[in-house]
């Protein structure tokens, strides 16, 4: 069957799933739009940017990896040549980003606190170790996943990787971190 | 390099010299196993990731995807500058019509939204959303005899009215052969044929005695609910094979099923 059977029909045949599979990515998406821009305004605008492009760009998608990785790696081409240098500059990421207005209030109070506290920490970090962390810790992606997506070393994601742990490690030490599991 | 977990650690905390991390990192870069143990040792993940995960509050989603189903045009002055002036939905649907208009396409166009979305709710769509609920303690304890094994094929071969060669799919490379099962879509039975690769990750193959609006004219690579899958049509049946985020390993094995099952 060779090639034929491998065939590239996902843009012929499965448009009626990409717009589908989109919305159910939009999470994800947000979310990585999130660890970028810092400003969930702004991830607003980035994904419904990503969204866009990735309708437009979908006879490029291959279909033979992860859609959600391809849509990945458009939000962030977005973001580094086209948003970044208009995003507003904040002096703290805490500026824009109000935990309580992110967090689902619907879960348990003290919860609620400790979801609190880890969101503000992983907000604090820089963007480059923000965006490896919500790849890797909350995606789920590999390391060479994430390498792949950020267009950047291994050795790089485990650099920027070691650095945030350092810095999340502070919420208490990571064991009282995994108690809260 | 035999790397105990105390070793591992350290590197997870930045603890090594630079020449013991350059060479776990030249490791792990050949071997994804090491990869996955690094990834498994480390414990700020789940705890950080499912914080995150709670992420975004539900009217915010409930306002983004309002936004890419609605048709608002985007290209008010409130806009940011790389707004175009087409919106997402219209897009959307543009790109939807296109897709089903290319020459050669075999789903006709549709007149309304309501077509597309019976298109979508095929079939497919099912088992993907089926099978996005299996996860490794799904399949990690099953386990069957040659006979029972045995038994659920035949009963799967009358009612789909499909030889299976289950000698062949038990000595597939890579996926150990746990059961099959019968399921039903719109009144018509599909076989689901559960497989574990030696990660514990669930694979399944389906086959469905499906109509004229379900055969494909060549085999489809997509990814669907987060599962890779291989969708194909033989002389007389439907198959998806589908899990996992593997796809060039999923597409050689469904190259051998198909050539099993045509």
């Amino acid at each position: 069957m060779g090639e034929r059977f491998y065939s590239l029909m996902f843009g012929k045949k499965h448009n009626d799933d990409l717009g589908q599979q989109l919305v159910e990515h939009l999470p994800s998406i947000w979310r990585f739009a999130l660890a970028l821009s810092g400003d969930p305004d702004i991830a607003d605008d980035l994904v419904q940017a990503t969204c866009l492009r990735a309708i437009e760009k979908q006879s490029q998608f291959d279909g033979l990896g992860s859609l959600i990785g391809w849509c990945l790696t458009i939000c962030r081409s977005i973001w580094l040549n086209e948003l970044r240098k208009n995003a507003k500059r904040q002096t703290s990421a805490l500026d824009a980003v109000e935990p309580e207005k992110l967090i689902d209030h619907k879960i348990d109070i003290e919860l609620n606190i400790f979801a609190a506290q880890v969101f503000t920490k992983v907000m604090e970090l820089p963007e480059a170790q923000r965006a490896v962390v919500e790849l890797v810790y909350v995606e789920g992606f590999k390391y060479s996943e994430a390498a792949k997506i950020l267009d950047i070393p291994i050795g790089t994601i485990m650099s920027r990787l070691s650095a945030a742990r350092k810095k999340l490690s502070e919420l208490g030490g990571s064991k009282t971190l995994v108690g809260q599991v | 390099m035999t790397l105990s977990d105390d070793t591992l650690r350290a590197f997870l905390a930045d603890s090594l010299s630079e020449e013991e991390t350059q060479a776990i990192v030249n490791e792990m870069e050949a071997d994804p196993d090491l990869e996955r143990r690094i990834m498994a040792l480390d414990e700020l993940a789940a705890p950080v990731g499912s914080v995150m995960r709670g992420l975004p509050e539900d009217s915010r989603m409930e306002r983004l995807e309002k936004i890419i189903a609605a048709d608002h045009p985007v290209n008010d002055n409130t806009k940011p500058y790389w707004a175009v002036g087409v919106s997402i939905a219209a897009a959307l649907v543009i790109g939807l019509l296109v897709g089903l208009s290319l020459p050669g396409g075999f789903l006709s166009l549709p007149t309304d939204q309501a077509n597309v979305q019976t298109a979508q709710s095929n079939w497919r769509h099912e088992v993907a959303r089926y099978q996005a609920l299996y996860g490794k303690e799904t399949v990690a304890h099953l386990s069957f005899t040659a006979d029972e094994l045995a038994a659920q094929f035949d009963r799967a071969s009358d009612i789909m009215k499909l030889d299976f060669p289950v000698v062949a799919l038990s000595k597939l490379p890579g996926i150990e052969l746990l059961r099959v099962q019968v399921l039903e879509f719109d009144k018509k039975p599909i076989a689901q044929i559960v497989f574990r690769t030696s990660e514990g990750t669930p694979i399944a193959l389906c086959a469905f005695a499906g109509g004229q609006d379900d055969k494909l004219d060549t085999a489809i690579s997509a990814t669907e609910q987060g599962l890779a899958s291989v969708s194909w049509s033989g002389s007389t049946h439907e198959f998806m094979f589908i899990g996992g985020q593997d796809q060039k390993k999923l597409n050689k094995l469904a190259e051998e099923l198909a050539s099993l099952l045509s």
